[in-house]
């Protein structure tokens, strides 16, 4: 197994495209080490990207942020004008292993270890947010929806690597949230996770909501008809009742030991209701709000 | 806190990690090791072929059946020097190079021809093969006390249900290690192992050597629970054949995912179970049938059902165990064996009857108290469950427990259950060696050698006690079978089993100083009566008159360079005793179940345990807490699951096998209720085992208080809770 450490997108992407066997981009490792000890993964090549400097920062600019793929869990959650604008991006990041791991686990690793349980994904798509991907043929932008097409299965062709996340401005009267559901209180593998992202008017109206429910399918879903429950309503019981059987008719889980298909419909809708009330509460300038 | 309570005495060094673990042991010239598995759950290996492992980067060599095949037959040597396959992901040879890594590779690279054969994956493929094995541990498989059939028949009231346990993986945080080299014919063996003389006996057997030529080494274990025992052995035999045959130290160390086959598990268990009673609440009568997994390879039961004997008083009790065979990992001991699976069925059972008969859980139990030994016909040597109820509800709040069903916080509903546990007091036999040096420092020795649960202190204490210095002048020496010989940590008696023997030790001391202060002029206590001296805060004193000395002084105007003494005590001799002894405990918690998640988080819990006389509160909490917190991953988390098409574990990391974190801890207040009893030296019992069972059935139990359901398959799933309402 080789390791490389490049200082340059241009000079990972070069690495990535110019590999014959098995390369894998080497971000905090938290995933791709425990699959390289555990014989699930035997790559060629790796891509240790902490060395660029572009994928280690976030940025902010005309309101909205620039994230790094290889930034920390922990360094989320440093950043005040992130987790004021975003909180629900920042929680789902903080879900991700232990302190320790916090410390190494990185967003775009979350994302590109192609698991549909990722915590951080459902609360980013939640957000609208986009993903910048450098590739041989330059920069690209795809939404994070968009990324993730199946289990370890990703949308990124040979020598394309994911450079940025770009999270839009926090709206006015916007707020977002992420719940997820595991048997114990900490440290594990989502059995249902919810994001969420609202924007109400001055009367208090949805004028904009997008919900994505993770582990409840071969990849993160955007369930496009609870955000229609949503928009226009004044997110009364009715309008998120409705919400919430359009998250549970949007799934299609597997059984497995951590949950079963009926569970996971049902703790769908559960979880959704509570996402969006914590969402409703933000954005009406609440905070504290936990479930 | 009470002045018993020392400290661990190793905390310092485990706190801040220069603890020295034996896979931790520097060798010059140190080879590692990897296993090579086959992925088969039955069949023959036909042929191991190393030809492309020798030429991966610093391959050494690699052992397998052929070098195996001279060791001495026995249960310990069957898996390596067969080429028979039993369950899958069996090692069928071992490699060893420069590094481990390299080791791996190599194993990789190892082709292994198998032939595979029809493979059974689960007890219920082949109930049909169920047997009853000859004993359950130290008991009969099979006991009928008066006539239960009958009493069932007759009884105003039964509760008949079938419970099921899953198999639990024992998980110290330390994996099975060894560092092992040759000195001529001579072994050298750093282990991490709950029994350094078993272990030296088995390999004088294996190997047919004298026990003298074999020094087994384990001086501080991460944890056993159990596991650190026979099932290690083949593959630390492995280990040790690759030593001799290369001649240089072998390191092996278990993987993670190893560690879910290779060193045993908590056996999966099926009880039916019927309690029988009158209208005003007596137990009539009491059935308790047991089908649980071994392998194909070995036999082990736990005593599920044995604790059904007698724990409450009953005319007519029987109880039985069975057998099935299968392609999976063998079941060993796991912390509380028999007791935590057969007490979730009792336990349970007599909840569902106080529902049914409209007693509170708490008076039904006290109703139906031992007051002795059924089984055996003789007292107990002491018995304080009844207070073990009495202070647990008192300290607990149980008299102001709502209606079922009718507690709530939030989103959360509220339960509370109850439950009772108990583990045999018994002890094996020891040899403590105690050394007097004329400065006044004190070494005590014992072979044995400590989990992790506390025998360095315990016996630096007894010791300390017994000779009036403070503990801090204590160096206490075990795991190391150059010392003398003691027990293996398992059972919850090592404590019991070495404190006779260390109070031998300081006797045959106290007596010899106070000999010498007495004979000699020039001590204040010279001609002083025997029986009047004491030993306190360093020195020798005369109780009435108030003279007395440093007892190091005693030893400086001899010129001897020290004193030592040994002392020696037996194994409890079971049909020879006039009591049987057991320790007892209530436990009461507090859960919440949250409403449209169905998750359950256990609130609080309050264990009341009465185990003899308390040697040291500190630890001994730690112990009870310490149970129960396992006892809480095996009322709602802990299971590992078996492809039935492969014979597989699925999911062999700890990802997959969920344990109770940190934060799912509720608060625990533990009352230790001390015994005089006369039938034990000191009054000690065991301790370790109680606190992990009873808390299953006490959770279920809670579950069905919070929200009317009953649960009898543990772990506890979620999807269980929900369910219907």
């Amino acid at each position: 197994m080789r390791y490389e450490a490049p200082e340059s997108v241009e000079k990972a992407c070069q690495l990535l495209a110019d590999d014959v066997g098995h390369a894998r981009i080497l971000a905090g490792g938290t995933d791709l080490l425990v699959q390289i000890k555990t014989d699930v993964l035997d790559p060629s090549l790796l891509i240790d990207i902490k060395k660029i400097q572009e994928l280690r920062e976030i940025n902010t600019g005309s309101g909205g942020f620039r994230i790094g793929a290889a930034v920390t869990g922990a360094e989320l959650k440093e950043h005040d004008g992130l987790r004021a604008a975003w909180p629900g991006i920042v929680e789902a990041a903080n879900l991700i292993g232990s302190t320790q791991v916090q410390g190494r686990a990185t967003l775009g690793g979350n994302l590109c270890n192609g698991s549909p349980a990722a915590d951080s994904v459902p609360a980013l798509i939640a957000a609208g947010a986009k993903v910048v991907i450098a590739g041989p043929n330059g920069r690209r932008e795809l939404p994070v929806e968009d990324i993730m097409v199946g289990v370890r299965k990703l949308a990124l062709t040979k020598g394309e690597l994911i450079v940025s996340f770009i999270v839009p401005p926090r709206p006015k009267q916007g707020g977002d949230a992420y719940l997820r559901f595991i048997p114990r209180t900490e440290m594990d593998i989502a059995v249902v996770g919810c994001g969420v992202s609202l924007q109400l008017d001055a009367d208090g109206t949805c004028t904009f909501a997008r919900l994505a429910l993770g582990a409840v399918a071969e990849r993160p879903l955007l369930v496009g008809d609870a955000a229609k429950a949503l928009i226009g309503s004044k997110l009364d019981a009715k309008a998120v009742d409705v919400a919430a059987a359009a998250a549970s008719a949007a799934c299609r889980p597997i059984d497995d030991k951590r949950g079963t298909k009926a569970f996971r419909i049902k703790v769908a809708a559960v979880l959704a209701r509570r996402t969006i009330q914590i969402a409703l509460d933000r954005a009406h300038g609440k905070t504290g709000t936990t479930h | 806190m009470s002045d018993r309570s020392v400290p661990r005495y190793e905390a310092a060094l485990k706190v801040t990690g220069r603890a020295a673990y034996e896979g931790e042991v520097p060798a010059v010239g140190l080879l590692h090791a990897a296993l090579v598995e086959v992925p088969i759950a039955r069949g023959d290996v036909v042929a191991v072929d190393a030809s492309e492992a020798e030429r991966t980067s610093g391959f050494a060599t690699m052992v397998s059946y052929a070098d195996a095949e001279p060791l001495k037959p026995s249960p310990a040597t069957a898996l390596i020097r067969d080429r028979a396959v039993h369950f899958a992901g069996q090692p069928v040879a071992l490699v060893v190079a420069d590094t481990l890594s390299a080791a791996r590779d190599a194993a990789r690279a190892v082709r292994v021809t198998t032939q595979a054969r029809p493979s059974v994956t689960h007890m219920a493929q082949a109930l049909n093969t169920a047997y009853v094995p000859a004993m359950v541990g130290r008991f009969p498989s099979v006991s009928n006390r008066g006539d239960a059939t009958a009493a069932l028949a007759d009884a105003d009231r039964v509760v008949r249900h079938r419970y099921e346990t899953a198999a639990n993986i024992h998980h110290p945080l330390e994996p099975h290690a060894v560092v092992c080299w040759w000195e001529g014919d001579k072994a050298v063996v750093h282990t991490s192992t709950q029994a350094v003389f078993g272990t030296r006996a088995m390999i004088a057997h294996a190997f047919n050597m004298p026990p003298a030529d074999i020094r087994v080494i384990s001086r501080l274990l991460g944890g056993g629970f159990g596991c650190k025992g026979q099932l290690w052995w083949p593959w630390m035999f492995l280990a040790m054949l690759a030593a001799k045959k290369t001649g240089r130290p072998v390191r092996l160390e278990l993987t993670r995912a190893q560690m879910f086959r290779l060193v045993g598990r908590r056996q999966e268990t099926v009880q039916d179970l019927a309690l029988g009673f009158s209208t005003n609440g007596c137990l009539t009568g009491i059935a308790h049938h047991v089908t649980a997994q071994s392998s194909t390879h070995a036999e082990y039961s736990d005593a599920t059902a044995v604790y059904t004997r007698y724990l409450y008083a009953c005319p007519n009790v029987t109880t039985s165990h069975l057998l099935v065979r299968t392609n999976e990992p063998q079941p060993v001991p796991m912390r509380a064996p028999g007791t935590a699976p057969g007490l979730f069925a009792l336990e349970s059972a007599m909840d569902e009857a106080a529902v049914r008969l409209g007693f509170d859980p708490v008076d039904l139990r006290v109703r139906n108290f031992a007051d002795h030994d059924q089984e055996a016909g003789r007292p107990w040597s002491s018995n304080s469950l009844r207070d073990c109820y009495c202070i647990g509800a008192e300290r607990f709040g149980w008299a102001r427990r709502p209606a079922q069903g009718t507690a709530v916080d939030g989103r959360w509903r509220i339960g509370w259950g109850m439950a009772s546990t108990m583990y045999p007091a018994i002890r094996q036999a020891a040899k403590v060696r105690v050394q007097l040096a004329a400065d006044g420092a004190v070494l005590v020795q014992c072979g044995t050698q400590d989990m992790g649960s506390g025998t360095y202190t315990a016996l630096g204490q007894i010791t300390a006690d017994a000779l009036g210095v403070p503990v801090d002048r204590v160096t206490v020496e075990l795991g190391d079978t150059v010392l003398p010989d003691g027990p293996f940590s398992g059972g919850s008696q090592v404590t019991a089993s070495i404190f006779p023997a260390a109070a031998a030790a300081t006797a045959k001391l106290r007596a010899t100083i106070a000999a010498m202060a007495i004979a000699d002029e020039a001590s204040p206590l010279a001609g002083q009566r025997l029986d009047d001296l004491e030993f306190r805060d360093g020195s020798i004193r005369s109780r009435s008159g108030n003279v007395g000395e440093p007892w190091a002084n005693v030893l400086a105007r001899k010129g001897t360079e020290g004193l030592e003494a040994e002392g020696e005590s037996g194994a409890t001799q079971h049909p020879d005793l006039t009591a049987t002894s057991m320790g007892y405990g209530a436990v009461f918690v507090e859960i919440g179940v949250n409403a449209g998640l169905g998750e359950i988080r256990v609130r609080r819990v309050c264990g009341a345990f009465a185990a003899g006389r308390i040697l040291n509160p500190l630890l001994a909490r730690s112990q009870y807490v310490g149970g129960l917190v396992g006892g809480i991953g095996m009322a709602l988390h802990e299971r590992t699951e078996t492809d039935r098409a492969t014979g597989r574990m699925l999911g062999e990391t700890l990802a997959d096998y969920l344990i109770p974190t940190h934060a799912d801890m509720p608060e625990f207040d533990i009352a230790l209720i001390e015994e005089d009893d006369p039938h034990l030296p000191g009054s000690v019992k065991g301790i370790g085992m109680l606190g992990t069972a009873g808390i299953q059935a006490a959770i279920a139990n809670a579950v069905f208080h919070a929200v009317g359901k009953r649960v009898r398959s543990l772990p506890i799933r979620i999807e269980d809770v929900l369910g219907r309402r």
